[in-house]
């Protein structure tokens, strides 16, 4: 039912493969026996009402037993991804994870607008604010392989950034940069969708990301270096201002 | 006071009369109840064919839809409606503690309910950024086309809604602390009277920072502060009003669960003639619940920029809920077992929300466990989740508690084969809009879409939509026809002979149906029993009796009938 997984990072899917699992088996038990007690002690079957029950019955509280063990295993597992995903989500920890298998790491920034996405790269000298930089407009171009780091933010009113394929979503908010990692792994195209509500357009805000080999993703850098803020500030009026004030910010909390 | 004296306008209209009260909470929130659900007929028209509605038109319906049924629906049918018929005649008093503000409550409430529809209609249109309110949408007066007024007459009308039902929980307290009757200790009170209560502590706790919130909000809109909003100069801080928002947002979701809790606890023990299983750990879980309601509230904003290690601690309290929930509600299935269970049409309407609350319960899981919901928040599943719910609360479990009281509030009965159907019919349509809805999540599908059109991953669930939709239609139409009904019945229906027919243990049953003005007459109940004393033995038992009422009427010596006549 979820859209094909792009990314070999399992996190992710696991908590939520772990915990649907779970409903659906204490759902079912809970109905069987719902409908058995609903069979069994209906007046036909039961004329006469007693004021106590059955020990059977009563073992069923170790159901509210299953349920806490249950939650323990959820969480242990949700924590352990969630401090992988957004809490050693710094640069070292994401170099650090890239190096161990031989990986890229690409830093992007993503800029939330109604109804479209801005992504600027460093460029190919990996240096913010230099010539070379890239300006992008709703296509986030990612080579295959790699660990892309998204700072995100948005500078008219909340949006959400949604990739189903990578199953990362984070809100893009004004005057706040917010940090998202993912692992790239087969080349394609996947589709960015906008998860919170941003006006009439909301369900019209789709971007694309598109994971180009290593190779022909090396041709697209050096073909767009270098076109970077002078194009954006021609693409929106008040778009320069915010880009430099969410810079700012960035810099002061690194 | 004889009704001579008493004009139709006080008697019908201005009444400070709780059970009056009571029922003009009901029949206004039925009146928003079909407003909100041709709202969503229309909106899900455009999910089965896209291009019906603009989209403003489409989000404004859904804003509309889901403010509606929670504030307008859920709140005065639950509370106002449920609570006022309730809360004196189950307590064993005449009236509430403050009947005039009772009366100011209720007027306070249609006023909201005026402003609303109002803001619907203004130039500019009403609001459309949902009934979460999320800024800096809804502080931008440009972000749509132009609904300034819109929004701020919404944002009026929530403000009037809460203060009215902050008189109705002020009053709900203030009762059942002061005015229960002799005899009646807490652990002796009816399960409906403690979810009431529990409610309208939770209510008056949460409530102000939304209002501080809202006040805030306005200022952005009018002022020109930035509280919310973020421009090149100001750095205002969009996420505040978020937490400001869910603090109130995760209690005022058990302040109408708990009710409806309620309604199910009274009508099972009546329908198994055995006693509840275990009163005491209900009315604490309740407890328990509630107060865990107050750590949870960012659970909403696990993906929005809230520190990560804080959000362990929210995803820790939010599955921690799950703990007293699964006891209330195994404990509420024990009661079932060794009972007699009458499948009357109350009882077919209290298991079927039963177990529509355990998929609600359930599958708020998903959405609690942070590293699931990164994928889940804001998709279906949270649509379907939260419609398993409120929809259980605000529809199966107030529409159980019709059935069940219906004959004591108006002294008339309601078909039982018409209530079971009913219930049937409501079921099947109910899951067939709301149980897809976990499948288009687990897609990956967006809310608060127009269409699915646009993203080529989402082509293949149209059908989906077009089945919800049809659902929508069927439900809605099932719904009218009980609306009907229901109105006909209040004045046509057949008579009711016995002011018990369900043989029930409550106070409120021992009263004549309807209870008159000030309910017991020349009488007094005095209570001497646990509230659930069926499957009793001795000899009742021999008798062929099998249920002790929880209380006896003494008749009042001459001089109290006196005064109490003077106070009425
Ligand atoms: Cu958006
Ligand atoms: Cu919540």
């Amino acid at each position: 039912m979820r859209p094909l997984r792009a990314t070999d990072y399992p996190g992710i899917d696991l908590s939520i493969d772990i915990v649907l699992w779970g409903i659906v088996i204490v759902g079912i038990f809970s109905f069987i026996i719902l409908a058995y007690g609903l069979w069994r002690f209906s007046a036909k079957r039961n004329p006469v009402a007693s004021r106590t029950i059955p020990p059977a019955f009563r073992r069923l509280v170790f159901l509210d037993i299953a349920v806490l063990i249950f939650d323990i295993v959820l969480l242990a597992v949700n924590i352990y991804f969630w401090a992988d995903l957004f809490i050693e989500n710094d640069d070292a920890s994401i170099q650090e994870r890239a190096a161990a298998e031989n990986a890229e790491v690409v830093y992007v920034k993503a800029i939330g607008r109604q109804f479209f996405w801005t992504f600027l790269y460093p460029g190919p000298d990996g240096q913010w604010n230099t010539n070379d930089d890239i300006i992008r407009g709703n296509t986030l171009v990612l080579p295959a392989n790699a660990y892309v780091a998204v700072d995100i933010t948005a500078n008219d009113v909340l949006h959400s950034f949604f990739l189903p394929n990578f199953r990362i979503k984070y809100d893009a908010i004004p005057g706040i940069n917010t940090r998202v990692w993912f692992k790239t792994t087969r080349e394609g195209k996947y589709e960015i969708a906008c998860a919170e509500l941003c006006g009439a357009g909301h369900y019209k805000m789709r971007g694309e990301v598109e994971v180009l080999s290593q190779k022909n993703y090396q041709e697209w850098l050096q073909q767009v270096s270098g076109n970077s803020y002078l194009r954006y500030a021609s693409l929106t009026t008040q778009g320069e201002s915010t880009l430099h004030n969410n810079e700012q910010n960035s810099e002061e909390t690194e | 006071m004889s009704a001579a004296e008493t004009s139709w306008v006080k008697q019908y209209l201005f009444s400070t009369d709780h059970k009056v009260i009571g029922k003009q909470y009901l029949l206004t929130g039925l009146f928003m109840a079909l407003i909100g659900g041709i709202l969503a007929v229309a909106f899900r028209t455009n999910l089965a064919s896209p291009g019906v509605l603009s989209d403003s038109a489409y989000l404004r319906l859904v804003t509309y839809h889901g403010s509606i049924m929670f504030f307008w629906v859920a709140m005065p049918v639950l509370l106002g409606g449920f609570g006022n018929l309730l809360i004196p005649l189950m307590i064993g008093a005449r009236d509430m503690a403050f009947p005039t503000l009772n009366m100011l409550s209720y007027w306070t409430f249609v006023v909201s309910a005026i402003v609303l529809i109002l803001s619907f209609f203004v130039p500019g249109g009403g609001f459309s950024g949902g009934w979460t309110i999320y800024p800096p949408l809804s502080a931008m007066p440009d972000a749509f086309l132009g609904e300034h007024l819109g929004t701020i007459l919404f944002l009026l009308a929530v403000a009037l809604e809460f203060a009215s039902m902050l008189m109705g929980g002020v009053n709900f307290i203030a009762t059942i602390i002061t005015m229960r009757t002799k005899g009646l200790s807490f652990f002796r009170l009816p399960l409906m009277i403690w979810m009431q209560l529990i409610a309208s502590v939770l209510f008056l706790l949460s409530v102000t920072p939304l209002i501080a919130g809202a006040f805030m909000l306005m200022m952005d809109i009018f002022a020109g502060t930035h509280f919310f909003t973020v421009t090149a100069e100001h750095t205002g801080n969009p996420i505040l009003f978020q937490h400001l928002f869910w603090f109130f947002g995760h209690p005022e979701v058990y302040v109408i669960l708990f009710p409806a809790l309620g309604i199910i606890a009274e009508i099972f023990p009546a329908n198994t003639r055995r006693p509840f299983y275990s009163y005491k750990t209900l009315v604490w879980t309740a407890i328990i619940a509630g107060v865990l309601s107050f750590l949870v509230w960012a659970h909403h904003q696990f993906v929005a920029g809230i520190n990560p290690y804080s959000a362990i601690w929210f995803s820790v309290f939010t599955v921690a809920i799950s703990v007293p929930f699964s006891i209330s509600l195994v404990v509420m299935g024990l009661s079932l077992v060794n009972g007699s269970i009458r499948f009357t049409a109350p009882m077919v309407w209290a298991v079927g929300a039963y177990a529509m609350f355990i998929i609600g319960g359930l599958t708020g899981l998903p959405l609690g466990a942070f590293t699931a919901d990164v994928y889940f928040h804001d998709t279906y599943f949270v649509v379907a989740h939260f419609h398993y719910t409120v929809f259980t609360i605000a529809v199966l479990s107030a529409i159980a508690g019709l059935y069940y009281w219906f004959p004591k509030w108006f002294g008339r009965q309601l078909n039982e084969t018409f209530g079971k159907w009913h219930a049937i019919l409501t079921l099947i349509f109910y899951n067939g809009f709301a149980f897809p809805g976990f499948f288009l999540g687990l897609a990956g599908h967006p809310r608060r879409y127009a269409s699915l059109g646009f993203f080529e991953y989402l082509h293949e669930y149209q059908w989906v939509h077009v089945m919800m939709t049809v659902s929508t239609y069927l439900l809605f139409a099932t719904q009218l026809v009980f609306a009907v009904y229901f109105i006909y019945a209040i004045f046509k229906g057949k008579k009711v002979e016995d002011p018990n027919p369900w043989k029930a243990t409550t106070l409120e049953w021992l009263a004549p149906s309807p209870p008159p003005h000030l309910n017991w007459g020349n009488t007094h109940p005095i209570v001497e029993h646990d509230p659930y004393e069926y499957a009793v033995n001795g000899e009742l038992k021999a008798k062929g009796i099998d249920f002790l009422p929880q209380g006896k009427l003494y008749v009042l010596k001459k001089s109290d009938a006196e005064k109490q006549e003077q106070e009425g």
